[in-house]
């Protein structure tokens, strides 16, 4: 029964780099991560057994997708290729490998029907393509600053895409047309002294009712190259015609937080991931209001999460190397 | 104990004054000089003006990143994610984040082996620029105030040193030490002309040649009672405001062509490179400017691909264009910062203080062209060959535009080394 | 101070050397100063006139300029002494401490941050002490003993806590500033190019200085750093050059000897010893000998470096010079009088106002700045007096050579001394820290005592109430004795009292064991005490020795200094008479060009009028020759003409015959024919006619041909001519062209010795004037710059008189007040602060574009465009010139005679009447301006404020 306030951590695998992104396999057999190198690694949830696969990309890997039977994944890497791979194959090699973006791929999706990947990255623009063979569908051009962050309206009509200036665009899938964009402003802060663009949507959710859209990343950096800046999550209305958030929700105290990653979870709950200058938290609000009901804390410093299918489990990597399995539930 | 000795130095300033007053004696004018710096050198200085020498430092405010920059190590832990590319120079690869760059690296010179050993910001950044080490008592003049000094003539109607601030500013720096305020930087805040160089409101353009007409009268009566070398470097001063106003143009970047802004690219530091390309061609001897900011504590790759994309764009044309111009034979351009970042990647996502193995780019003058110079480890963690250190690099790019390092300056009696005299050039690398 | 007898007496000897210039004691400083700083033999140089006199002592005693009023008035005055007057009513300005406070913070701080003590109180302080007439030497004391505790005094501690208590700098300052020695190369070895500056220096004065720090304290209810200090030690260095060999050295402070300190065992040597947050004092304060030492009136070093900086003040530049580079190579100008005016400020108990009056009362002071008129004069003489010269020279090098043979040998002396001192004193060390850890172990066994007695009190303070606790329950158990739970309770109180009461007993066993236990390491700190007292007397004869080396040592040291300072003014002197013997050879050598290029001229003039002679020859002779060409021309046509006719006639001869010869034959054929007959008479007699005239053509042709031969010989006579006129004038051309650059070679030679003449006549002036036989030039400092344009343009009158009236009304002096001198006095006190305070925001700016960098020397002048751009641009220069009711700009508006004008301009501005050309100046410019002459004036005002003249204090 879903319950964070029990919520504990159930097991954890170690890594050999610190990692970076995680997404359980829609079957809910595996967990797959991309660390601080080239290689990705499959932990089976149900023992721990690790497999790794090497081969694909040249660098680190930002963000891994999967198909919707869960039987193949794509993963995407810093020197912009999107890579096919058999999710529960013993001998993992790429099936296939395409040269997608310049520079890095930040964000994937894949439609809700399973037709269609889409993806994001430093080269502004957001494509989309036939996850079955990898064909380019089409281009989304608009952004002006790197894209964060993709991902499909629950009835996949349409796709959002946030990126650092805090601009959310929802585009409609089958003409590519940019429908609108919201602006989630207090994610992005240009600090003059330093001369450097700092924020983004770093998290990017839709509420299963379609009614709500969740933006998440950081704000209050006053000093952005010394990681000072607290979490917060822009929600914005999708009902109203409002391009700013109905509602900042932030969770004080958990300095030096980003979010990295959004979940709604089934009891209406929006559940952000955290790193922070104590570790990372899970934060939980309700819709309804500004600041978190309750956060539970992570031994170390978190980077990226998701929610299995059951919609109890969390995978959340770490910089200290591990994948770690967080159940929202009394301890069995 | 050796014999008194003050009698050599009289006489060397009696030789200054005279080859002073020889000067003036030239001049239609009558009034040339800038000060009294120049006397203690009037040689040097004079040979120099025959082939008059420029230094342009880009300081890479906070500590740029070697291993995004110009010593990757992609693959590696401590790599990072971004890749490295081939240059326009065989067998030189620098990271993707510079594409640009990569395609003038033949005019380049990476000198990969530093190693400063000091981390702190105030004083990696004292070190870089004057080329010693901080001593309680002691002070040094920054670089932009020795180029001044060793290469502008005396004569020139304008600022001999000037430093292009991010920010906004102005005014005169305090960083000539014992060279003296002559020598200090003028600050041009945000690429703004300095201050004061517009006629103040209400003054009629006649006003103006009226008050400097009989200004010049009241002096030429003084000064026929007796003309010293402080009075020519008061009344001079005057004219060189003048000369300055009407110089002002030299300053206003918005003067270049558009295409050239085009080129830069139109953020500060585009702006700044083609402001500092202006002030070369006006004759200016020395041009610090800056991009900030490199002290990536977090979030190190995000903020290098921002900030590395501006700077290898303004970098690239300017090297270039000071190439296609044939400046790059009289111009020393050095890109340097006040350390390195670790090759550890923190938790953050960022790089740390580093001052153990990083690199500085320098171009131009007698400085080899299409070189890496010094090596690091696989990792970056430290300096296998051709190391060097702050008071190697000063030494260098002095001696590389001529300048003789191991001489002294003499300050008011004082004989004062040019840069740190336990310290030497770098063995072998200058053409 | 404790030295031995002997050492005593030599150290009398150097401190009371005899004076040299051979002056009766009585005599004041400002004719000592003249006699010993007499102008250049053969020189006529007087004193300023009255204008420049009183702009330059106003400006150098209160840092502003007269006003036109106070001019005008100097100037009328003819009594004789009125600058004696000027100079006392001067130094009675309440402007005179504000101005010489601000010079000293400018020595002391070199415009450092005021990160620890603001400026205003700084300042004050400073203007206080000089108002009360403190003196150096107590000022100085004060601020070389402060800590900073005492908020009252606290802004004495400026010089170290603005320097952030960072005791190499501090060593840098106090040296440079107090001693006049800037010592820093000599921190890691000898100064390289200062033979003088040792390291022992540095490292004896950073003894003295190292045991200071920062400690933040509560003052109130804020923290605040002090200036604290430790008990210190000696101090142990070697040479970065030469390595291994170790010196040490107890504080010593410049130009004297090292110091003897109180012994006192580890664990001592405090008063209050060093915690957190708070102020350790040291039995014995190292810092409080400095202050001693130094200021005691016998350290010539210091004495000597004040009076060069107070002389410095006046006349622009040290007698020594640099200010901070006093040292055997740079005597100065003049090392007696240097070392007479230490001797005298130091016993006129270093009052500033009076030594800085004797200054301004001589005539040194009073010189004129301008070139002497008869400088080429003096030159003349000046070969003659070389060889004397020379001759001086080599005696004092003699002098000088043993001098510094002497202090050779007695470097040697002390450096074997202290060879031998070291491993002696090594034991001491040893012991030193033996004792220190014997305490150690005593502060731990006395700390256990005094924890085990805490315990043991603690405890019987429960056993005493558990005590009380058990007689009050047994009481009541007693008027209760029924309650069996009260009895019970009782008996519980007092079973648990008997334990407490036993565990107390125990616990005071262990303090009697703890207590034992301090008899052992007592002793052990007793017996290291005795250690030290063992190891300080085998020290101590060697210790006596070094010191005895010493005191030799510094003797020798001042005896070659003085004999280098000798050396050196008879040097200087050589230099200036060679210099003034090649100013003279130069003026011979132009002398001699002069007379050549008139030689050279009349040569010049004589070819051009034999060349010009010769033409009239050259063209009769021409004319000759062409009559005779002409001539022979036309005798060769006669010739040909003659010729010509002959041919005619010989050729009808020729004719005739054949014709003559064909009628014959013809008549031969035909006889008898009459007509032929006659014909052939005719032909024939016809043929004899014309044969008869041949002879006739052959005379006219002969005739015609000696005409030609005659016209010929003719002409080559006045060819010849003609070409030995060419000939001749060719050769006059030549002595033209000779005589001419002949003039040219003179005349350069000419301009080359008037350049020589004007580089050695430049060079002689610079010279007079670092010797001050002429007045420097003075740059004006930001403040005098400031304050001279607010007085000038009347923004300061202004100012003054708003407070005055505002005080006239706020508290208005009474008529007996106004006859009480120190109520007015302090009435003008009041009113000159009210004013400083109103304008002194504006001195910042002028800091900013004429005061050199913080931390550096500030009286080295520069000259950048910025500063120019600043006068002229800013529009606050400009703004202060323009016509205000009563300013100078509006006076010249108002005056409506230009010559009164003009007069107005100048003496308001520049202190001085303004000379014929230039009140035409004025008057034409405002003549020519009637149309917009308030914007006039205010050019010309800003045109003098602007001028060298004003920048300069001359």
């Amino acid at each position: 029964m879903l319950d964070v306030k029990q919520a504990h951590v159930v097991t954890q695998w170690p890594a050999d780099r610190p990692l970076n992104v995680c997404r359980f396999d829609p079957q809910g057999r595996y967990v797959v991560v991309g660390a601080e190198d080239a290689t990705l690694a499959r932990f089976q949830l149900s023992d721990g057994a690790k497999v790794l696969f090497p081969g694909g990309h040249q660098t680190w890997v930002f963000s891994l997708a999967f198909s919707k039977d869960g039987n193949t994944f794509v993963s995407g890497g810093g020197e912009g290729k999107i890579i096919w791979w058999e999710t529960a194959t013993a001998a993992p090699a790429p099936l296939r490998s395409i040269a997608a973006h310049k520079g890095w791929i930040r964000s994937m999706a894949v439609s809700p029907d399973g037709a269609l990947l889409a993806s994001g990255g430093n080269d502004l623009v957001v494509r989309l393509w036939n996850m079955s063979d990898g064909a380019a569908i089409r281009e989304l051009s608009g952004h002006e600053k790197h894209v964060y962050s993709v991902v499909f309206h629950p009835n996949g009509t349409t796709l959002f895409t946030g990126d650092l200036k805090g601009a959310v665009k929802q585009w409609d899938v089958a003409t590519g047309q940019l429908l609108r964009t919201f602006e989630a402003k207090p994610l992005y802060a240009y600090n003059d002294g330093q001369g450097v663009d700092f924020g983004g949507v770093r998290g990017l959710a839709v509420s299963p009712d379609g009614k709500w859209l969740a933006a998440g990343g950081l704000h209050k950096a006053s000093n952005p190259l010394g990681a000072v800046h607290e979490p917060i999550v822009c929600l914005f209305d999708l009902a109203s015609d409002k391009p700013e958030p109905v509602r900042q929700q932030i969770a004080e105290g958990v300095t030096q937080g980003i979010i990295w990653g959004l979940r709604w979870l089934s009891d209406g709950s929006l559940m952000g991931v955290s790193g922070g200058g104590s570790g990372g938290f899970l934060i939980f609000w309700k819709p309804d209001a500004d600041k978190d009901y309750y956060r539970f804390a992570l031994p170390s410093l978190a980077r990226e999460m998701d929610l299995h299918l059951d919609g109890l489990q969390v995978a959340t990597v770490h910089h200290d190397r591990h994948v770690r399995i967080t159940k929202l539930a009394a301890k069995t | 104990m050796q014999d008194a000795n003050y009698a050599c130095r009289s006489s060397e300033h009696t030789l200054a004054r005279r080859s002073f007053l020889g000067t003036l004696a030239a001049t239609a004018t009558g009034a040339v000089a800038g000060g009294l710096g120049i006397f203690s050198s009037p040689v040097i200085a004079q040979q120099l003006k025959s082939d008059q020498k420029r230094v342009v430092v880009i300081n890479m405010h906070g500590g740029l990143s070697q291993l995004e920059s110009w010593d990757p190590k992609p693959g590696t832990d401590t790599g990072g994610p971004f890749l490295s590319i081939p240059t326009s120079v065989p067998g030189i690869q620098i990271s993707e984040l510079l594409p640009q760059t990569a395609q003038i690296m033949q005019h380049l010179c990476l000198l990969r082996g530093v190693n400063t050993s000091e981390d702190d910001h105030g004083k990696g950044r004292f070190m870089m620029l004057t080329g010693r080490r901080q001593m309680p008592g002691l002070d040094f003049p920054e670089m932009g105030a020795v180029c001044a000094k060793t290469l502008m003539p005396e004569t020139s109607d304008l600022p001999g040193h000037i430093v292009i601030t991010p920010g906004g500013g102005g005014g005169r720096g305090n960083d000539s030490a014992y060279l003296g305020p002559k020598y200090s930087s003028i600050q041009l805040g945000n690429g703004n002309p300095p201050p004061n160089t517009a006629l103040p409101g209400g003054l009629t353009e006649q006003s103006e040649l009226a008050r400097h007409d009989f200004r010049r009268q009241v002096n030429e009566r003084f000064l026929n009672r007796r003309r010293t070398a402080v009075t020519e470097a008061f009344t001079y001063s005057y004219e060189q405001a003048l000369k300055l106003m009407q110089k002002k143009d030299v300053f206003d970047v918005s003067k270049e062509p558009a295409a050239d802004h085009e080129r830069y690219g139109k953020h500060d530091f585009g702006r700044h490179c083609l402001l500092a390309r202006r002030l070369l061609e006006s004759g200016v001897g020395f041009v610090q400017l800056a991009h900030s900011n490199y002290d990536t504590h977090n979030e190190n790759f995000n903020f290098h691909i921002e900030q590395m994309a501006e700077f290898d764009r303004g970098f690239s044309c300017f090297v270039k264009d000071l190439a296609d111009r044939g400046m790059l034979e009289s111009t020393l351009l050095i890109v340097l910062s006040e350390f390195g970042r670790t090759p550890n990647i923190n938790h953050y996502a960022g790089r740390d203080h580093w001052s153990r193995a990083w690199s500085v780019c320098v171009a131009g003058a007698r400085f080899p062209r299409g070189v890496a110079f010094g090596k690091t480890n696989d990792k970056g963690t430290e300096v296998t060959e051709g190391q060097c250190d702050h008071g190697n690099l000063f030494h260098t790019y002095l001696t590389a535009v001529g300048v003789d390092s191991n001489g002294s300056f003499n300050i008011d009696g004082r004989d004062l080394p040019i840069a740190d005299p336990s310290s030497k050039m770098i063995d072998g690398l200058l053409t | 101070m404790r030295v031995t007898t002997s050492g005593l007496i030599l150290l009398l000897a150097l401190f009371s050397a005899p004076q040299t210039w051979g002056q009766t004691p009585s005599d004041t400083l400002s004719s000592v100063i003249d006699q010993t700083l007499a102008p250049p033999s053969g020189l006529t140089i007087g004193v300023c006139s009255d204008a420049e006199f009183l702009r330059r002592v106003s400006l150098d005693l209160i840092g502003y300029p007269p006003t036109a009023v106070e001019t005008r008035a100097f100037l009328a005055d003819p009594a004789p002494d009125k600058r004696i007057k000027m100079v006392d009513q001067l130094l009675a300005s309440p402007r005179f401490a504000r101005h010489l406070a601000t010079a000293i913070d400018l020595w002391l701080m070199e415009r450092r941050p005021n990160s620890n003590i603001p400026q205003d109180e700084w300042h004050a302080w400073l203007v206080k002490s000089i108002r009360e007439g403190k003196p150096w030497n107590v000022l100085a004391r004060e601020i070389l003993n402060a800590d900073g505790a005492d908020p009252a005094t606290r802004p004495a501690a400026r010089f170290y806590l603005d320097r952030n208590s960072e005791p190499n700098q501090i060593v840098r300052d106090v040296g440079r500033i107090f001693f006049g020695r800037d010592l820093q190369c000599a921190q890691c070895h000898d100064h390289p190019l200062v033979d003088d500056f040792k390291q022992a220096d540095y490292h004896g004065l950073l003894a003295f200085i190292a045991p200071g720090y920062s400690v933040a304290i509560k003052n109130g209810d804020r923290t605040v750093n002090i200036h604290a200090e430790k008990a210190g030690t000696d101090l142990q260095f070697e040479s970065v050059f030469y390595k291994g060999t170790l010196h040490r050295t107890p504080p010593r402070v410049p130009g004297d000897l090292l110091i003897d300190e109180p012994n006192f065992y580890p664990g001592e040597e405090y008063t209050v010893v060093p915690a957190d947050n708070i102020q350790a004092v040291p039995k014995f304060s190292r810092r409080q000998k400095l202050a001693e030492i130094a200021t005691s009136g016998t350290n010539r070093v210091f004495n000597e470096n004040i009076a060069n900086r107070l002389w410095s003040h006046m006349f622009g530049r040290g007698l020594v010079h640099p200010l901070d580079m006093h040292h055997a190579d740079n005597p100065g100008t003049n090392p007696v009088l240097m070392k007479a005016l230490g001797e005298r400020f130091a016993a006129m108990s270093y009052d500033m106002k009076g030594f800085l009056r004797e200054i301004a009362l001589s005539q040194s002071y009073q010189r004129p700045f301008d070139a002497p008129g008869d400088l080429l004069t003096a030159a003349a003489q000046a070969a003659a007096q070389l060889a004397p010269l020379e001759a001086e020279r080599t005696a004092a090098g003699a002098t000088y050579t043993s001098a510094k043979t002497a202090f050779e040998q007695a470097t040697t002396a002390y450096e074997a001394a202290e060879k031998a001192y070291l491993p002696v004193v090594a034991e001491l060390d040893k012991a030193r820290t033996q004792c220190a850890e014997a305490k150690k172990g005593l502060d731990a066994a006395n700390a256990a005592v005094a924890e085990a007695q805490k315990q043991a009190t603690t405890k019987q303070e429960i056993a005493t109430s558990l005590q009380q606790a058990v007689t009050a329950a047994q009481a009541a158990a007693q008027k209760l004795p029924a309650d069996a739970e009260l009895a019970a309770a009782a008996a519980k109180f007092a079973e648990r009292s008997t334990q407490v009461t036993g565990e107390v007993a125990a616990l005071q066993k262990v303090v009697e064991e703890k207590t034992a236990a301090v008899a052992a390491p007592t002793n052990a700190y007793a017996t290291s005490k005795t250690a030290i007292d063992v190891a300080l007397a085998a020290t101590q004869p060697l210790r006596e020795s070094l010191k005895q080396k010493d005191i030799e040592l510094l003797a020798a040291r001042r005896q070659m200094q003085d004999q280098v300072g000798a050396l050196a003014v008879i040097d200087a002197r050589i230099v200036t008479t060679k210099s003034l013997a090649a100013l003279a050879t130069a003026k011979q050598s132009l002398d001699t060009a002069q007379l050549a290029l008139a030689a050279r001229e009349t040569e010049h003039k004589a070819a051009m009028e034999q060349l010009v002679a010769y033409a009239p020859t050259v063209t009769e002779r021409e004319s000759v020759l062409k009559v005779a060409t002409d001539a022979l021309s036309a005798a060769a046509v006669a010739v040909q003409t003659a010729q010509a006719e002959q041919a005619n006639h010989l050729a009808l001869v020729k004719d005739l015959t054949t014709a003559t010869e064909a009628t014959g034959a013809a008549l031969a054929k035909l006889p008898g024919d009459a007509v032929l007959a006659d014909a052939s008479t005719k032909l024939k007699e016809r043929l004899v006619a014309t044969q008869t005239e041949s002879a006739q053509y052959q005379t006219k042709v002969d005739k015609a041909s000696t005409d030609k031969t005659t016209a010929t010989v003719t002409r080559d006579a006045a060819q010849k001519l003609m070409e030995e006129a060419v000939v001749e004038r060719t050769r006059r051309e030549q002595v033209v062209a000779t005589a001419v650059t002949a003039v040219d070679t003179t005349q350069s030679d000419r301009t080359k010795f008037q350049g020589e003449i004007a580089a050695l006549s430049n060079d002689a002036v610079d010279g007079y004037s670092k010797r001050f036989a002429l007045a420097n030039l003075k740059a004006l400092t930001p403040e005098q710059l400031c304050w001279s344009i607010f007085q000038v343009t009347d923004v300061y009158g202004r100012h003054w008189n708003a407070e005055v009236a505002e005080l006239d009304k706020a508290a208005p002096l009474t008529d007996a007040q106004k006859q009480d001198p120190a109520a007015v006095a302090a009435r003008m006190l009041d009113l000159e602060q009210r004013t400083y305070d109103k304008l002194k925001g504006n001195l910042s700016t002028f800091i900013q574009f004429y005061g050199a960098g913080a931390g550096q020397p500030q009286s080295d002048f520069f000259a950048t465009a910025d500063q120019a751009l600043y006068a002229a641009n800013a529009g606050s220069v400009s703004s202060w010139c323009a016509q205000t009711g009563g300013n100078v700009t509006d006076l010249v508006v108002n005056q409506l005679d230009a010559k009164l004008a003009a007069e107005e301009l100048y003496l308001a501005v520049l202190s001085r009447l303004p000379t014929e050309t230039e009140t035409a100046a004025v008057a034409d410019i405002l003549t020519k301006r009637a149309a917009d002459k308030s914007v006039a004036a205010q050019e010309l005002v800003w045109g003098l404020v602007n001028s060298a003249e004003f920048r300069f204090n001359h």
